[in-house]
């Protein structure tokens, strides 16, 4: 899978946010987007899986060149594009294994057994040491910061997509939990061959893993791309420099 | 100041609409209905209303004639309630169930009416016994009519009650639930309640605590199709430690209207109790409505913990965002959250059998948009249920 962006330019309302992006990267790339706050990163995620709120008024998205502008967000998702939210929503009295499994049949063919599928979520939600009884529970309600990120990632695991965006998944857990969260990452990475767009404001998730593309973004727009290396700069000069 | 007088709840009473004349005849529709019902619900029904008898296979139940029951011994006196009033005047027979001190019962009644039903159901349950009782109201036409059930509960010391109730009658019925109930010292009680059919509903549950003495309300109403619903719970922490606590909830849609009132009154001198309210509301279209009226009154206390809590509001574009970006199509993610919601006013029904019931007549409401009829599902299909 292929996803290119082309001189974006996304509103809310009368407000564009963002203001001329291009970017593209391809299935089992490494790509992270950092920026300062307000500089329109979140705003890009949620515009390319299609949120109704976000009016892409110029520019286009294309996945495999075909443009996904005007597919709703459950078509764009069937394509294989996921969304990690920084802010995952609480959903009160749906439990994490309905909603996995009723996801789990929109995005694929998988016709495994549900137990065989239970079996799945039980040994990544170890690996994530997401508590037992938390599966078994409301989705995000009443979950932790570090809980509700855990469950994206192993809504990641489960969904296995062609590419990722994730946003922010470092923000919220403390350092074990980053070191947990970033090797289950690379894991799925290794495993699937996933895409992979990582938006964070900070380095710290990214010491442990091995991104290929650095794009930073200001004002709702690339301002400078690169290598792991512009990481180190941004980390000791700062977005300003 | 009584519950019903106050101008705030009279402004939001919904009346019953009582037939012109009350014609308690016998329907063959009806018993054909109890016995399919038997069948395919695949639960043992221990009491059966029809038109044309009320019959028993339980020990505990006993039915008598209405007249015979000592007024004094009521919980409801005739005119403390409209519903009360006509259950007074046209009940023709009293369901008393009698559990024994240390004993258990769990038993299943299942109402298929065409006819005004107008009936006392008296529980009596000892000290340290347990009583499970799970009620199904179904109409067997589709004809104009008035279920209007009254609950009277004593719960003895340290016994535990779980009372489950699900109305799914014809959008023509007006239904008319009430319950009233002391709950023991160290007793347990558990009322859940789904309302799903009737054309009107109006019920009223008026529950009191005594020491230690735990009561919980789980009450739903799913709307649609110009569905009324009046329901007013009112708990009182009577004595100290007692525990209390109402939730209720309800999805409107299709001009359909539901008023929630929750009453929590903790009485002087009724010292380290818990007292809760919640109220909550899902609107599926701009033109039904839900009002939520959460009250409490503590009287004096220094050693309480109350809170209440009420919120209306439709489903959320950013719920729906997260739900789709997984691949599950918008119509699919709104069925999923408005399952999860009612999910959590079951959340107290320990009776598998019960939840699933009640859990299929919702689904068929949802996905069928119909109501009023009996369920045309095989509870068994049902992942919930736990094979053997």
């Amino acid at each position: 899978m292929k996803l290119e962006i082309k001189n974006l330019h996304v509103f809310i309302e009368d407000k564009e946010v963002i203001k001329g992006l291009d970017l593209a990267m391809n299935e089992g790339e490494f790509h992270v987007l950092m920026g300062p706050n307000g500089s329109g990163k979140t705003s890009l995620s949620k515009a390319i899986m299609g949120h109704p709120a976000y009016l892409i008024k110029e520019g286009d998205i294309l996945v495999d060149g075909k443009s996904i502008k005007d597919l709703s967000t459950d078509k764009i998702a069937k394509l294989g594009l996921f969304l990690g939210f920084q802010n995952p929503i609480e959903v009160d009295g749906l439990g994490v294994i309905n909603f996995l499994n009723t996801a789990r049949g929109a995005v694929s063919k998988d016709n495994a057994p549900f137990k065989d599928f239970l079996n799945e979520v039980k040994s990544n939600a170890e690996s994530l040491k997401i508590k037992e009884d938390l599966v078994n529970r409301s989705l995000n309600f009443g979950f932790s910061g570090g809980e509700k990120k855990k469950v994206e990632v192993l809504q990641m695991a489960m969904l296995k997509p062609k590419i990722a965006i994730l946003d922010e998944p470092d923000s919220g857990l403390d350092v074990d939990a980053i070191k947990l969260v970033a090797a289950k990452i690379n894991e799925i990475r290794k495993n699937t061959k996933a895409g992979i767009l990582l938006i964070t404001h900070y380095s710290r998730i990214l010491k442990y893993m091995e991104p290929e593309y650095v794009h930073i973004m200001h004002d709702g727009k690339i301002t400078r791309e690169g290598g792991k290396d512009l990481i180190e700069e941004i980390e000791s000069k700062g977005y300003k420099a | 100041m009584p519950f019903e007088t106050s101008e705030l709840y009279k402004r939001y009473m919904i009346n019953l609409r009582m037939p012109e004349s009350v014609d308690l005849k016998p329907s063959k529709e009806a018993e054909a209905l109890a016995k399919k019902l038997s069948e395919s619900l695949k639960i043992k029904f221990d009491l059966i209303i029809t038109d044309s008898e009320i019959r028993s296979a339980s020990k505990n139940i006993e039915i008598s004639d209405a007249g015979m029951v000592d007024p004094m011994s009521r919980h409801y006196m005739p005119g403390e309630d409209k519903v009360a009033s006509f259950v007074h005047a046209y009940a023709k027979s009293a369901i008393v169930i009698r559990v024994p001190d240390k004993q258990k019962a769990s038993l299943n009644l299942l109402s298929v009416n065409h006819s005004p039903l107008p009936i006392f159901i008296s529980m009596a349950v000892g000290d340290n016994a347990s009583l499970e009782l799970s009620e199904y109201y179904f109409s067997a036409s589709k004809e104009q009519s008035v279920v209007a059930p009254l609950h009277e509960l004593s719960a003895g010391k340290n016994s535990k009650v779980e009372l489950n109730i699900l109305h799914d009658e014809n959008g023509m019925t007006d239904v008319g639930n009430l319950c009233k109930g002391r709950i023991g010292e160290r007793a347990e009680v558990r009322v859940n309640m789904a309302y799903i059919g009737g054309g009107h509903t109006r019920s009223r549950a008026n529950f009191t605590a005594a020491e230690h003495g735990k009561i919980q309300v789980s009450e739903v109403a799913f709307g649609s199709d110009g569905q009324k619903f009046d329901m007013a719970t009112n708990v009182t922490n009577e004595k100290p430690y007692s525990i209390g606590r109402v939730d209720s909830g309800a999805v409107m849609s299709g001009k359909s209207l539901c008023v929630l009132k929750g009453f929590a009154k903790i009485v002087e001198g009724a010292r380290g109790v818990g007292s809760q309210v919640n109220q909550h509301g899902l609107l599926l279209d701009p033109e039904s409505r839900i009002e939520a009226l959460p009250d409490m009154s503590i009287d004096y206390s220094n050693e309480v913990s109350a809170s209440h809590s009420a919120g209306t509001a439709p489903i959320s574009n950013d719920v729906l965002f997260y739900m789709t970006s997984r691949g599950i199509p918008e119509d699919e993610a709104r069925r999923l959250y408005i399952i999860g919601f009612l999910s959590k006013y079951l959340t107290n029904i320990s009776n598998v059998k019960a939840k699933e019931v009640i859990v299929s007549v919702l689904l068929e409401k949802l996905n069928k948009k119909t109501f009023g009829m009996v369920p045309n599902t095989d509870i068994e299909k049902f992942w919930l249920v736990q094979k053997a």
